[in-house]
């Protein structure tokens, strides 16, 4: 069924965060929404997984964190892109781009080659 | 305190275990109820929607375990980043403050750096002396030097490494031994012939020698075993590596030249690397095969069991214990005796180190060493002591600065952060200028300190470079004390309103308490440099029974060159030269000579049962030359010297000297008396003529000696005379060149003449009083002024805080003197309590300076009243200027600054 949530692959979870909140601040909960929403179901987040890779990144110093409140009151913690962040995301997705076009450009061919 | 005040009190955030998981845990469930409220939205009821969430998140506990983990990671690093930007701050600011006050920087860095430099020099040294084996003796813990402990009847036990050449053949029996070695004392001999001839310093080792000590050559090689057989030995050479660069400029061809060193062409075969000395630390320019130096010298020393001068060194065997070593030597000692049927007292053996001075025989260069060590320490004291009040004036400079800062929310941990900071930047300072002079400084002071050890190899090594840092670190400590203990009682408001005021008294205890500190310590290396100079002074104005400041020493080795009529021509016919030479009173020639040559004699009296036993041995013998008593300045105090009268031909006359006289002939009168003094009966007795005055016989200090002279031309049996020869003047060391060059020219055959003014002899014993005496006195002046400096500073200081309240005196009415009392009250009870304190520490350390001290005691009242009118006048001198100023306070200038 062409919307089943497909399992991730290794190491490509950081770059979907890092996307996510290359448009503003986060907290876990909505970025964990947001992907499913925009993959239209095929990108299900693990929350433990989600909540791994945010630290993760946060140690590693592309994204900050802080505690703020949200539109319903509650208290949650808000991550943000930080500048080495905004450049990892950046070189990260060009390397996505060339693997996956090169992937799909061998997958794609239809008869053996000659 | 707590780790969580302690981290408030840094300003680093506060985040511990406990802390991490609960902010977790909140993510987690701040998580799980925005799920829960979506679903609630979705229209699932509230209970269930929360249980949903709560599943679909995962495993609960495995995730909070992962990340709190990651978590606390993360905070490590963090911390020890803030930490190190704090340090490296902290760093640039006491850097800036230190530039913008050069004077102050200077003279801190100056004075830490006589303190730290001190020390390092004073620590090279005695590393030296008594921490650093021997250079390039590998594995000096398993060798050791044997002595033997004898005891004559009623005597005290006396240990001794000097032995005879077939003692170390018995110990070379001993099978818990796996090797031993014997070598000699350093000894000038004489280098080429004639006018070219010098004199170098000869030692002596067996060929197992340098096997035994692991050393390899740096050029050649050393003595092989054949070169070392009995009797005559091979005449091969091993020179020194100072000894080649200086001669031979380290030309790689000097193997194979031959050196005529006394009487005898050696080889060279070798040269040793670069600052080996042997075991001893004595310098050595060429070393010779034991036994073809002894053949040299004393062709039948094959057969002689009494004759002493080798000292030996073994390596035990693996698995040998120290005990059946020292058994199976003493055993065979005893054998080796038990032939011959003469006595020995040898109890029994022992084994010393073979590290330098805790060896035998150098105790008084270890203990100097280690005194001066002592100095050094109090020296470093008195320095940070100095500094931390300059550092406690700086920082009451600073007082609303530094209120300033806390007012504007610096915690005072910072603030202590930055002052143990500054200070341990200020000791790093003082230590880098410390090692630099250290460096050029060191080797010029090791050489005039202890001029005897030799000089080559660096002076810096990887202990004297611990020692600094550990300088560094104690006196960073020391010196932040003060103004770290400051800083926790500022007054905020009263700081800020007083504007650089304090406390209304005015009086920083915490620099008078450091004026105190200093002020003792200076006093007991005043009380050090008095001892000490009154010693000197006191051995330097003993009678000696000679005027050495005027008497030259000549001696010549003459063994297998001239036999013994053609030495009495020579030295007939020098005599006769020398005395025509312009600068010379008197020469006389003598065998058996003071500080050189003893020889024992016999003196039999009828009446007299036995001799009077001393320490000192004796009686010893003396063949002089008819003006001999005049030569030397010494004093006859009854009947007369000898004149050309008293012959060959003529009866036989002696005169014995002041101890002789005192103990023998206690109530008569000993001229005229016929004393037995030959082995053969058949020689007459000798009548004594007169009594002279003690001479010593080779010590500054020594016990009573009994000695007598005969005329030399009276002597029987052959003799090796020396000349003695008084200059006019007290400038006996060009005499002495005078002397020598006339002595070169008598033959031209000759070895090398040893011609030296007797003042170079004897002043090596003055040594450790000299020592004393200067570097006591430098430090002690040096620490005093210091003192005396920081005194002026603290009174100056506190009557430009107490002005308001002079001001006020003044205005009602207060006599000028009245205020002078009162300064001066409070310079002389700093000061006074530092004496006190000073003369209380020296009475006490008293004990141990005895010993090396000279007719003095430890507690000398002369001197203990010297050094406190010193003090208290220099009090008086230091506190008179501002006391006159606070005297002379306006008392509305005063009131008007406020």
């Amino acid at each position: 069924m062409p919307n089943d949530p497909v399992p991730l692959l290794k190491g490509t979870l950081d770059l979907l965060v890092l996307k996510t909140l290359s448009w503003g601040a986060m907290h876990g909960f909505a970025i964990s929404s947001w992907l499913e929403q925009h993959s239209e179901g095929t990108v299900g987040v693990d929350d433990s997984a989600l909540y791994q890779a945010l630290h993760r990144l946060e140690e590693r110093g592309y994204i900050d964190a802080e505690w703020g409140i949200t539109g319903n009151n509650r208290r949650a913690r808000y991550y943000k892109l930080t500048t080495a962040g905004r450049r990892h995301l950046r070189a990260e997705t060009a390397t996505w781009v060339r693997y996956t076009t090169a992937v799909t450009s061998i997958l794609a061919i239809a008869t053996r080659p000659t | 305190m707590s780790k969580h005040r302690f981290r408030r009190l840094f300003h680093l955030a506060p985040r511990d275990r406990v802390e991490i998981e609960s902010d977790l845990r909140d993510e987690i469930d701040a998580h799980v109820s925005l799920a829960a409220d979506a679903l609630v939205r979705r229209g699932v009821d509230p209970d269930t929607a929360l249980k949903q969430a709560r599943t679909r998140f995962g495993d609960f506990d495995a995730t909070m375990r992962t990340l709190a983990a990651s978590a606390r990671h993360r905070e490590g690093r963090m911390q020890r980043r803030e930490w190190l930007d704090v340090i490296r701050q902290d760093l640039r600011y006491a850097f800036r403050q230190l530039r913008q006050s050069p004077g102050f920087t200077a003279a801190v860095v100056i004075t830490l750096a006589l303190g730290i430099g001190a020390n390092a020099v004073m620590f090279g040294i005695v590393d030296r002396l008594l921490l650093s084996p021997p250079p390039h003796v590998r594995d000096a813990e398993s060798l050791v030097r044997i002595q033997q402990v004898t005891q004559w009847l009623g005597r005290d036990e006396a240990a001794g490494p000097v032995m005879g050449w077939l003692t170390y053949r018995d110990f070379a029996t001993v099978p818990s031994f796996s090797s031993v070695a014997a070598f000699g004392f350093p000894r000038d001999m004489s280098l080429g012939r004639g006018p070219d001839a010098t004199s170098i310093k000869v030692n002596a080792a067996s060929a197992s020698f340098f096997p035994l000590l692991g050393v390899r050559p740096e050029l050649g090689r050393f003595f092989l075993e054949d070169e070392d057989q009995p009797p005559t030995g091979t005449p091969v050479a091993v020179l020194s590596y100072g000894f080649w660069r200086r001669r031979f400029a380290g030309n790689a061809d000097v193997l194979g030249t031959k050196l005529l060193i006394g009487n005898q062409v050696y080889t060279v075969v070798g040269v040793t690397p670069e600052g080996f000395t042997g075991v001893d630390l004595k310098a050595v320019d060429v070393w010779l095969p034991m036994t073809a130096l002894n053949y040299a010298s004393m062709p039948n020393y094959v057969n002689d069991r009494g004759s002493m001068w080798l000292m030996t060194v073994a390596s035990l065997a693996p698995g040998a214990s120290r005990e059946v070593a020292a058994e199976q030597a003493l055993a065979a000692y005893v054998r080796g005796y038990e032939s011959t049927k003469t006595l020995h007292a040898t109890k029994r053996i022992e084994f010393t180190s073979v590290i330098a001075a805790r060896g035998p025989g150098n105790h008084n260069d270890a203990r100097v060493a280690a005194w001066l060590l002592g100095v050094a320490g109090t020296v470093l004291l008195i320095a940070c002591a100095n500094v931390a009040t300059l550092l406690i004036a700086r920082a009451l400079q600073r007082q609303q600065e530094i209120a300033v800062r806390l007012a504007l929310g610096i915690s005072r941990g910072r603030l202590l952060i930055q002052t143990v900071t500054d200070s341990f930047l200020l000791a790093l300072l003082g230590a880098g200028a410390a090692l630099l002079t250290a460096h050029f400084a060191g080797g010029m002071l090791q050489a005039w300190l202890l001029p005897d050890l030799a000089s080559e190899g660096g002076f810096l090594n990887h202990r004297v470079i611990a020692i600094v840092i550990g300088a560094i670190l104690v006196t960073g400590c020391l010196t932040a004390l003060g103004p770290v203990l400051q800083t926790r009682r500022v007054d905020l408001s009263a700081a800020l309103k007083a504007g650089g005021r304090t406390n209304s008294g005015g009086r920083s205890r915490a620099r008078t308490a450091l004026l105190v500190l200093q002020a003792a310590l200076s006093v007991m290396l005043l009380v050090g440099s008095g001892l000490f100079v009154r010693s000197l002074r006191n051995a330097e104005s003993m009678r000696l029974g000679m005027d050495t400041e005027r008497l030259i020493l000549a001696e010549i080795n003459f063994s297998g060159t001239l036999d013994f009529p053609q030495r009495s021509e020579f030295w007939n016919t020098a005599l006769t030269r020398i005395k025509n030479i312009p600068g010379v009173e008197h020469a006389t020639l003598t065998a058996g000579t003071p500080f050189w040559l003893s020889i024992a004699g016999l003196f039999r009296v009828p009446g007299v049962d036995s001799l009077p036993r001393l320490e000192t041995g004796g009686p010893y013998v003396h063949g002089v030359g008819s003006d001999y008593f005049s030569t030397l300045g010494a004093r006859i105090l009854r009947g007369r010297a000898f004149d050309d009268v008293d012959s060959r031909s003529a009866q036989r006359v002696i005169v014995i000297n002041e101890t002789m006289a005192h103990l023998i002939f206690p109530d008569r009168d000993p001229i005229g008396v016929c004393a037995g003094i030959f082995r053969r009966d058949s020689i007459p007795c000798a009548t004594i003529i007169g009594v002279v005055e003690d001479v010593r016989r080779s010590g500054v200090v020594e016990g009573q000696t009994m000695q007598y002279y005969l005329p030399l031309d009276q002597w029987i049996g052959p003799h090796a005379p020396a000349m003695i020869v008084r200059a006019t003047s007290d400038d006996a060391a060009s005499v002495a060149t005078t002397v020598r060059r006339e002595l070169q020219r008598v033959r031209p055959d000759m070895p090398f003449p040893n011609v030296r003014p007797y003042a170079e002899i004897i002043d090596p014993q003055f040594r450790a009083w000299k020592l004393g005496a200067v570097m006591f006195t430098l430090f002690g002046a040096l620490a005093f002024l210091v003192a005396i400096v920081g005194l002026y500073g603290l009174l100056a200081y506190s009557v430009a805080q107490r002005r308001f309240e002079f001001g006020i005196r003044v205005a009602l009415g207060a006599q000028a003197s009245h205020i002078v009392r009162i300064v001066m009250v409070h310079g002389f009870a700093a000061m006074a309590t530092g004496l006190m304190l000073g003369l209380a520490l020296a009475a006490l350390a008293g004990r141990w300076t005895e010993p090396l001290l000279f007719e003095v005691g430890s507690r000398d009242v002369t001197v203990y009243f010297a050094v406190a009118a010193v003090v208290l006048l220099a009090t008086a001198i230091a506190a008179l200027v501002p006391s006159r100023r606070a005297a002379r306070t306006d008392p509305m200038e005063a009131l008007r600054a406020e």
